[in-house]
């Protein structure tokens, strides 16, 4: 905020009743918030790291250690083969933690910035934002430690991976969408941070992640399920790209485009519709 | 331009929740029986219907009693609250110096802080860069700059917290009670401080129950009770209202 700028400030208890008006509020705080946002991500980022003698080494470190347990666990109970199937499983479980850790921290992270609602004007975006924001920046890191053991156990490299920053915008959007809306419920519902920790519990086992997908292809009823389960569809993104090194086909794009439109859309409108009440239930 | 407040019949409730807040099973259980879950919680407006226009110029006082509005008042022409009813503008770099020390993160040091604060009140980090020097010079906590704030006394965290919401320049000032924190030496440079900004703002809104603060800085005072304004002018008048209609008759019911 330059000081030549004016500062013009509207609260107007009939907003709600202008679609445009919520647009451009929300714009407007998105571009004078920008350093906010930008700090808030990185002091949580150095706030996890804090102290510890590795620092963000560990960041590469912890996805590392995490993908040998794996491919030795794999290979021994399941015996499947390390090279590919280490491979697999990491390729689905990085945009799983980035769903799944969204979704729960996400869901609590207008509760718990009740310090800053209740003592400054903040927008109230900015915390579902920023909880989204960490989680893309971790996927980013341990991106490079997923590279770095495909180099090494000799992964094919495709024209693919050039799809790879698409799939993540799509996937990074998607959640954003349900954080919104999830972040909102939980003011109301406080028990909602505790049924959306189990219920990812669940669907990590119901996203083939840590198996292949072909494993249930003998039961129709958890074929129909998976078919159902929208997280399925922006982990096989990542599936396709990373562990198949090939381009997703067209369907799949299609799919995620289309659920990551209606998360948005949906959240956008939950979100704006309940923000200012938000203040009076924290 | 311009820099002005606006506020046109705005109202703000509040509820009081007789029980716990509303749980998940609650709501599914009432809505299942069919019971309104009306009943739980009492409204009540802590701002009712208030309009009031503000010009470059004016130094307002708000004084009432405890639980009259004024302090939501404020807060809502901050933007922390917003209306239920009615509509506020203001035109202008709002500077609060409400909840000092509000956007302090615990584990990060005096100087980061410095910038985290500052983004919260819309600076960039270059701005901020410029205003560093003085924040740290005007908060007298040298070294103790570069320790995480959750170490700090709570003098020390209200003296950075002090400097840094009034290192801005500000074109609206907002002022809730503004208690000096620190050692007399810091309370004396802060009094100092307040009365400079409150000289170089257009607008200066002071919540107080020092009667004899608002004497010395506003030239307009309202008095509030119950969410209403009661009354708007001269501070001499208001004041000796307050006291023969306010003051008096809370304490002759006591």
């Amino acid at each position: 905020m330059n000081n030549d700028k004016a500062h013009l400030s509207i609260f107007d208890s009939t907003e709600h009743r202008g679609f445009r008006n919520i647009l451009t509020r929300n714009f407007r705080d998105l571009v004078t918030y920008r350093y906010a946002i930008y700090n808030f991500i990185s002091s949580n980022l150095r706030a996890r790291y804090r102290r510890s003698a590795l620092g963000f080494l560990w960041t590469l470190l912890n996805p590392l250690f995490t993908m040998g347990i794996m491919a030795i666990v794999f290979s021994t109970i399941f015996q499947s083969p390390v090279k590919n199937f280490s491979i697999y499983i990491f390729s689905g479980l990085l945009p799983w933690t980035l769903i799944s850790n969204s979704m729960v921290i996400g869901s609590m992270s207008l509760v718990s910035g009740e310090g800053y609602l209740k003592k400054v004007y903040v927008p109230r975006f900015l915390f579902p934002l920023v909880t989204v924001g960490v989680e893309v920046v971790n996927f980013l890191l341990s991106l490079i430690s997923l590279f770095l053991v495909a180099f090494v156990l000799g992964a094919k490299i495709s024209w693919g991976l050039l799809t790879l920053p698409f799939a993540l915008i799509l996937t990074a959007l998607f959640i954003l969408g349900l954080v919104l809306i999830a972040s909102i419920l939980t003011v109301y519902f406080r028990d909602l941070s505790h049924i959306i920790q189990i219920s990812f519990t669940a669907l990590f086992y119901l996203t083939p992640i840590i198996y292949p997908i072909e494993f249930l292809s003998k039961s129709p009823l958890l074929m129909t399920v998976i078919k159902w389960n929208p997280f399925f569809y922006f982990v096989e993104l990542f599936h396709t790209i990373i562990y198949q090194a090939k381009v997703p086909g067209a369907s799949l794009w299609l799919i995620s485009l289309g659920l990551t439109a209606v998360s948005l859309t949906l959240g956008f409108i939950v979100f704006s519709s309940r923000e200012k009440d938000v203040i009076y239930r924290l | 331009m311009k820099t002005f407040i606006q506020a046109e019949n705005v109202s703000v409730k509040f509820r009081i929740y007789h029980n716990s807040a509303p749980s998940l099973k609650d709501a599914v259980v009432n809505r299942l029986i069919g019971k309104k879950n009306r009943d739980n919680f009492t409204e009540f407006f802590a701002v009712h219907h208030i309009s009031l226009n503000i010009n470059s110029g004016d130094r307002l006082g708000i004084i009432g009693l405890n639980g009259a509005g004024k302090s939501t008042l404020l807060k809502t022409i901050a933007g922390i609250y917003s209306p239920h009813e009615g509509r506020i503008a203001v035109s202008g770099r709002m500077t609060p110096l409400m909840e000092l020390g509000a956007g302090f993160d615990p584990e990060q040091t005096g100087r980061e802080n410095i910038f985290l604060n500052g983004t919260l009140l819309g600076f960039s980090p270059a701005e901020m860069k410029d205003k560093e020097q003085a924040i740290a010079e005007f908060s007298e906590l040298g070294e103790f700059l570069e320790l995480p704030v959750k170490y700090y006394s709570s003098g020390m965290y209200g003296r950075l917290a002090f400097s840094i919401a009034t290192m801005t320049e500000p074109e609206i000032l907002l002022i809730d009670e503004v208690f000096a924190t620190g050692d007399a030496h810091f309370v004396e440079k802060s009094s100092q401080r307040i009365l400079q900004l409150v000289e170089q703002s257009q607008i200066v809104i002071i919540v107080s129950h020092s009667l004899e603060q608002i004497k010395n800085l506003c030239n307009r005072v309202i008095v509030m009770d119950k969410g209403v304004i009661i009354k708007d002018g001269d501070p001499k008048d208001m004041l000796a209202y307050y006291a023969e209609n306010i003051t008096h008759v809370s304490e002759k019911k006591k």
